[in-house]
């Protein structure tokens, strides 16, 4: 870039002192660092907040596991509740379905 | 950060600190804000750093953090009505500004531009720089920084007629 430095006062009529532009020479690079160095320990920060978080989370689910909503068990048929269910129409099934039930429950008459 | 890249970036800012600020000051007006867009436009550029792709100078890929934090600056304070006796007289209200008659003439024709010609011809005006670099500053095309230029510098020349000052025309 071709700037012409060496002139002390421009065509826009703005004359900058030396000692202004090596004081805000030092402020700027100065705040451009800091704010980088806010920036990591905001990150650091953040992430060490949602690991500790996390921990906690184990921990208290570990100790406490009525915490987590529990899985509804399955429905546990008997055999004869399962044969009503089939004799009333409820249940469908194939010959080969059938058979291999009345097998499964040693059921020689249909 | 590499140790290297802290001391290119402090000589950056050292070698073109005066230049930021003259370009925010003519955009945002004050002698503070320019200073605290210098100050913002240096944090956006460390922090930035990294991303310098190396297509443009370094110091006109930190140019365009200047004069966007200027032009952002200027968009936030601008008051429906301003009674800032600096920005009715469009000139920069600074200690290190020091215009006569004829050139407080050309600020207030300046003020008069649409703000891409305004920005392009304080750049090719003031500051003498190459169309070349002022598109990498301002992200355009040269044949529309040539146009915006021809087109300033006619308007302030109506503006200004009668008072002979010299502005060097181009295509």
């Amino acid at each position: 870039m071709s700037l012409n430095n060496a002139a002390p006062k421009r065509r826009d009529g703005i004359y900058v002192p030396a000692n202004f532009a090596s004081e805000l020479a030092e402020r700027a690079t100065r705040a451009g660092v800091a704010a980088s160095h806010r920036r990591v320990r905001m990150r650091r920060l953040t992430w060490t907040a949602t690991a500790i978080a996390a921990v906690f989370a184990g921990v208290v689910l570990n100790l406490n596991p009525q915490i987590v909503p529990a899985v509804a068990p399955a429905p546990e048929l008997t055999v004869d509740e399962a044969w009503s269910a089939l004799e009333q129409g409820d249940v469908t099934l194939t010959d080969d379905e059938l058979l291999e039930l009345a097998e499964l429950h040693g059921i020689t008459t249909l | 950060m590499h140790p290297e890249a802290l001391s290119d970036f402090t000589q950056l800012v050292q070698r073109h600190v005066d230049q930021w600020y003259r370009v925010a000051l003519r955009i945002v007006l004050d002698h503070s804000s320019a200073q605290d867009c210098v100050q913002d436009a240096s944090i956006k550029m460390w922090s930035n750093w990294s991303s310098f792709r190396g297509d443009a100078q370094r110091s006109t890929w930190a140019y365009r953090f200047v004069v966007n934090e200027a032009l952002s600056a200027k968009r936030r304070s601008r008051p429906l009505a301003t009674t800032d006796p600096a920005e009715l007289a469009a000139v920069p209200d600074s200690p290190y500004f020091e215009a006569d008659a004829m050139l407080n003439a050309l600020y207030a024709a300046v003020a008069q531009l649409p703000e891409q010609q305004r920005l392009v011809f304080q750049f090719r005006y003031f500051d003498e720089l190459p169309y070349a670099d002022i598109a990498q500053i301002l992200g355009t095309s040269q044949g529309g920084l040539k146009a915006n230029y021809h087109h300033a510098v006619a308007k302030i020349k109506k503006t200004m007629v009668g008072l002979n000052l010299d502005l060097h025309s181009e295509s």
